[in-house]
């Protein structure tokens, strides 16, 4: 996402540059050929042939479900085998001309096409319905193609998979245990993954990543120890953004990276939620501690501290979004000193929420990420929206919070602007002219 | 040094083979499983209660709940089975020939004569046992255990699972095949007595 925002950003002032004559037009063509890659317009094949494969893929999926019997189903498995083998011999042979999406859709079809063939032989056979062993062997079968051929197709096909997995789970109940086999399919996918420089595959690879890391406290998640599951969703979502930002300095793999704005939205959903709880009688409970959250805090202070000692990319201010998550990760600590129930517990959740917002916006300006400011502004905007509607206290109390929490972040505005207009001048060395 | 430079040592050509290859071979070695008990399998005849739902890829499919379904454990036993626990129940055909689970045990037992062992999971740890006419009794102070044999779920063209809803539950039976393992399969639907569908191995 960073990425994709640094080359919009690039894209629309080298336009502004050549118009105001700082650089020439073909320096501003080399730049783009260099940094932004293959135009848009020759993408546009590759993604319809992508669109066309899910299509066609669906077909046959609607065709098996049907279960039409004029045609045996032999021949059926037959023709399914077919297509799985001349969707992989399509892929070689578009890779070998240089059609790389296309491969790429040939290769995803070929994919889809075995899973729609594991539920043909579960029709034929009339195996019980059972979600999590099917995407298991989607998964699998999707984690060989994607290795084999190399196609991020399906790799996003087999994380998708081992997330239904583990999602299916959760009906059995069998989500009360961790799930460890899960990693016998995680961890090649990831060291797949981490060769990879796909957004989507990099958005599945930390989605089927947060999946697992979360069956670690769904067990909790009922009665008073839910204040530990956000507790713990807060802290991996720092150590999220700290491990995306030093990926990003330091050139790391895009799997890694995309940690971070992916962390950044998990953060602020989160903080969201404990404004919701703190003044949501019914959702309040007794702050009761769980031994897991323990190391996962741990492990998101240590991340805070590397993030102060190795990122210098982020200068200085780097201290402002450092504050920002450390705000973040105080709002649970709040809750354990029992005075949610009351105002001042309230008042203190809101303030905290509202600081780590704001310094989350002031620290993606500061620092050039644009979504820790976008994801500061939609977690400020939806805190003030759940504070009008459950007031604190009273109405007038309302109105008086609002007052000086606005008055403050005026007085920040203009202590801001001087800050800038101070590092201008201190910038701009003296020529001694009147 | 990443996994997929490591594997492109390997000519692409033979690797997209190798993946059609072992990606039909998955499918296929599934099928010949299957194939195995329909084929070799001892037959058993099942009464049933049928319902009809769809699967999204699957398509229309009948519900199949079976009197064998629900195993009473005695009295005096104390609940050792576990959800999702894999068990062997031993079946025995009553007068009608439709048969009857008369043991459950986490070992497979040795048996002798008609009876036949089919393995299942436990879905139930203890629930009421059903009387002669089918009908859950809870008055009595027997327990029972819920078992899925895998036997649960038939797959019919669409439309026609209402046709098997709508018929009255007591004519519907199952003819499975139970593999020497107790893996079993369903090998013919029938109505009244009558195959309806018959399911050959491919």
């Amino acid at each position: 996402m960073f990425e994709r925002n640094y080359r919009q950003k690039l894209d629309a002032d080298l336009t502004r540059w050549v118009s105001d004559g700082v650089i020439s037009a073909d320096s501003a063509l080399s730049i783009r050929k260099a940094r932004l890659g293959e135009e848009a317009g020759s993408r546009l094949p590759g993604t319809f042939a992508m669109l066309g494969a899910l299509m066609l893929a669906a077909s046959v999926s609607a065709f098996v479900a049907a279960n039409w019997q004029e045609i045996p189903r032999v021949v059926k498995l037959a023709g399914i085998l077919l297509v799985i083998a001349a969707g992989f011999l399509a892929a070689l042979q578009l890779d070998r001309r240089g059609m790389a999406r296309g491969a790429d859709a040939a290769a995803t079809f070929a994919t889809l096409c075995f899973g729609a063939g594991i539920a043909l032989v579960g029709q034929m056979y009339h195996l019980p319905a059972d979600w999590p062993a099917g995407a298991m062997l989607v998964a699998i079968g999707a984690l060989v193609a994607a290795a084999l051929t190399g196609r991020n197709g399906p790799l996003i096909v087999a994380f998708a998979a081992m997330i239904a997995w583990s999602f299916g789970r959760l009906e059995v109940w069998a989500w009360k245990e961790q799930h460890w086999s899960f990693l016998l399919l995680l961890v090649p996918g990831w060291l797949l993954a981490l060769g990879r420089a796909n957004r989507l595959v990099s958005f599945t690879a930390v989605a089927a990543l947060s999946f697992w890391l979360a069956g670690f406290f769904l067990r909790y998640i009922d009665g008073q120890t839910f204040f530990a599951v956000v507790a713990a969703g807060l802290a991996i979502a720092v150590i999220y953004m700290v491990v995306g930002l030093l990926s990003e300095e330091r050139g790391g793999p895009p799997v890694l990276t995309a940690l971070a704005p992916l962390g950044a939205w998990g953060f602020g959903a989160l903080l969201c939620v404990e404004v919701v709880r703190v003044l949501e009688r019914s959702l309040y409970g007794k702050a009761t501690l769980i031994g897991a959250v323990f190391p996962v805090y741990a492990a998101a202070l240590l991340a805070l501290a590397a993030l102060f000692v190795l990122w210098r990319g982020g200068g200085r201010e780097r201290l402002v979004l450092i504050a920002a998550l450390g705000l973040g990760l105080c709002v649970p600590l709040l809750f354990l000193t029992g005075f949610g129930h009351l105002a001042v517990g309230r008042i203190l959740v809101s303030v905290t929420v509202l600081a780590s917002a704001v310094a989350l916006i002031a620290g993606g300006i500061l620092t050039g990420h644009r979504t820790f400011m976008v994801v500061g502004y939609a977690v400020f905007g939806v805190s003030l929206l759940i504070l009008l509607w459950r007031t604190v206290g009273t109405l007038l109390d309302q109105s008086l919070f609002f007052l000086v929490a606005g008055l403050v972040l005026l007085g920040l505005g203009a202590g801001a602007r001087k800050l800038t207009n101070w590092a201008r001048r201190m910038a701009v060395p003296d020529t001694g002219k009147v | 040094m990443t996994a997929d430079r490591l594997i492109s040592r390997v000519p692409a050509a033979l690797r997209h083979i190798l993946a059609a290859l072992l990606l039909c071979g998955l499918i296929f070695a599934m099928v010949m499983q299957r194939a195995a008990i329909l084929r070799d399998g001892k037959e058993v005849r099942l009464q049933v209660v049928p319902v009809d739902p769809r699967d999204l890829f699957r398509g229309d499919f009948v519900i199949l709940d079976y009197r064998i379904g629900t195993v009473e454990t005695p009295i005096d036993a104390k609940s050792t089975f576990k959800y999702g626990q894999k068990v062997f129940v031993t079946l025995r055909p009553d007068e009608t020939g439709k048969a009857r689970a008369v043991a459950i045990s986490v070992e497979a037992p040795t048996v002798s004569g008609s009876d036949i062992v089919i393995s299942g999971l436990v879905s139930s740890q203890s629930t009421c046992p059903l009387n002669d006419a089918g009908i859950r009794d809870c008055k009595g102070a027997s327990r029972a255990v819920g078992v899925r044999y895998g036997l649960e779920s038939y797959f019919v063209p669409q439309g026609e699972g209402k046709g098997i809803e709508r018929t009255e539950k007591a004519r519907v039976e199952v003819v499975a095949a139970v593999a020497p393992s107790g893996q079993a399969a369903i090998k013919r639907l029938l109505i009244d007595g009558k195959p309806v569908y018959t399911e050959p191995p491919y």
